[in-house]
């Protein structure tokens, strides 16, 4: 199997916005701070490991979503990790658009999914209103190698050792390890279509009625951010490079 | 071409659940069992049967033959509402070159949000197990998304492919050795005193039970309806769920 260079992996945030051409149409305006936090220093870094750089925007006049967060972080000439989320705005139960993307020479480890906002177990309606509309994809994408490999699909079982992190996830989650440069090319796809479905999915969604069910959404918001601030691996890399305090910020701003 | 010998999913699980004292159940909210307790028609034959016993409300436990074309096996449990304790799940569908085989703990609260559950429930019952069988072949998500929905973290789903007979049996092997930590967890399990928590479980109760009926009636009317009667087909999901 063929590793993959440094200089010739993949600029995924290049090929999101130009490539693919993805927020077209969308009024994006940068963001300079989050939930009173200063995000300055994320958003072109060079250190001694490490250099990249971070986008967060807003959308002008949207009610629905709350941010959208892209960005690199090369790694010593030797990696790439990539990050892209869309989160809506609290008023609206949307699931959370989530894309990793890190890439080094073996293959790219890769997750690409909606995190629902209710348990789908007790609010199967939303599951046919905001996860469904994937299963085309999910069907077409879970056969790229390395999701699949012959007949054994490792869909889900890359996050195994992280039980808190496989409950954070959808029925149709992309996620596994890849290593051809094509099949890589392939996963990128996956995480372009399933973005231009969570946006084709704000214009059907509608503003939360009910106090008590915002609430619920709230709260297990708030529970899949702090799992993700607390506890994900990339964490402690992050910690190496930007220090303890802006590594969590760094986490927080994808939730 | 040589008969092919079912594997006694059955008699298996029977075994494993001769422990129990059941009391077998001959209605359903209304609903007369006995048509689906020993069954014949011109393309099945089978039975189902549903029990009570001691911390369980329901334990649903049968299988059915298509002549020579398949045999499917079932059984569900439902620890009664005071125990918070999950769903034991179980599906067999096997056929003469493949068995699909899925089984679960089905949790009864929200994983993510209630992880002293998912600790005592999946992290430590099931997740060794759903690690050893990780490499079953023929491994992948279940075929349903509404099932991945309300699986645990750590179901077991597999299309085996029977490449020697002794593969009937190794894709048996996650049900039953699902179903010995569940009876062991269900001998321990205490009734639920604090009052949100008891809340919490018999509100996901009733939407697992909702939403599995919703979504599986319709689905059997096109399979097992069509061979078994619609009318006995839906019972059967009624009694599983």
């Amino acid at each position: 199997m063929a590793k993959v260079e440094y200089k010739d992996m993949i600029k995924f945030v290049h090929e999101i916005t130009e490539v693919h051409n993805l927020f077209k149409g969308l009024s994006l305006a940068p963001l300079k701070s989050f939930e009173g936090r200063e995000i300055e220093p994320l958003m072109e870094y060079e250190t001694k490991l490490a250099s990249g750089f971070r986008r967060l925007y807003h959308v002008e006049e949207d009610s629905k979503i709350e941010k959208i967060c892209i960005g690199e972080l090369h790694y010593m000439k030797r990696a790439i990790y990539s990050s892209f989320s869309m989160t809506p705005t609290k008023d609206y139960d949307l699931p959370m658009f989530m894309v990793e993307f890190d890439q080094s020479p073996p293959w790219v480890s890769v997750t690409v999914d909606f995190f629902p906002q209710v348990d789908i177990a007790v609010y199967d309606d939303y599951r046919v209103k905001y996860l469904d509309p994937l299963e085309p994809l999910w069907n077409k994408y879970k056969e790229i190698p390395g999701i699949t490999e012959g007949d054994r699909c490792l869909v889900g079982r890359r996050f195994a050792p992280w039980a808190w992190a496989l409950t954070t996830l959808s029925p149709y989650v992309i996620d596994g390890k890849v290593r051809e440069q094509e099949d890589r090319y392939r996963a990128l796809e996956a995480a372009v279509e399933y973005a231009r479905v969570w946006l084709k999915l704000c214009s059907i969604a509608e503003p939360i009625k009910e106090k008590a069910y915002q609430e619920e959404v709230l709260v297990r918001r708030r529970q899949i951010r702090q799992y993700y601030e607390e506890r994900d691996p990339g964490v402690e890399v992050s910690k190496k490079i930007f220090g303890e305090e802006r590594a969590e910020m760094s986490m927080g701003l994808l939730f | 071409m040589a008969e092919i010998v079912w594997t006694p999913y059955l008699e298996k699980m029977r075994e494993l659940l001769s422990p129990l004292d059941l009391k077998e159940v001959r209605e359903i909210g209304g609903e007369d069992l006995s048509p689906i307790m020993d069954f014949r028609t011109p393309k099945c034959h089978g039975s189902f049967k549903t029990y009570r016993a001691n911390k369980i409300e329901k334990l649903t436990l049968g299988s059915l033959y298509l002549d020579e074309e398949g045999h499917y096996g079932m059984c569900t449990i439902w620890p009664q509402g005071e125990y918070e304790l999950p769903l034991y799940f179980s599906n067999w569908e096997e056929k003469a070159k493949e068995v699909l085989t899925l089984v679960d703990f089905t949790p009864t609260v929200d994983l993510l949000m209630n992880e002293p559950y998912r600790k005592k429930y999946i992290d430590e019952a099931i997740s060794p197990l759903w690690n050893k069988f990780g490499t079953l072949p023929g491994i992948q998500p279940a075929p349903y998304a509404f099932v991945r929905g309300m699986c645990s973290i750590n179901y077991t789903c597999a299309v085996v492919p029977v490449t020697n007979e002794g593969m009937r049996l190794v894709a048996l092997q996650p049900h039953l050795e699902y179903l010995k930590v569940y009876l062991k967890l269900l001998k321990e399990s205490e009734s639920i005193i604090e009052e949100k928590r008891r809340w919490e479980v018999n509100r996901k109760r009733a939407a697992l039970s909702h939403n599995y009926r919703k979504n599986f009636i319709p689905r059997v009317k096109k399979s097992l309806g069509v061979t078994m009667g619609e009318n006995m087909a839906n019972l059967l999901i009624i009694m599983l769920f």
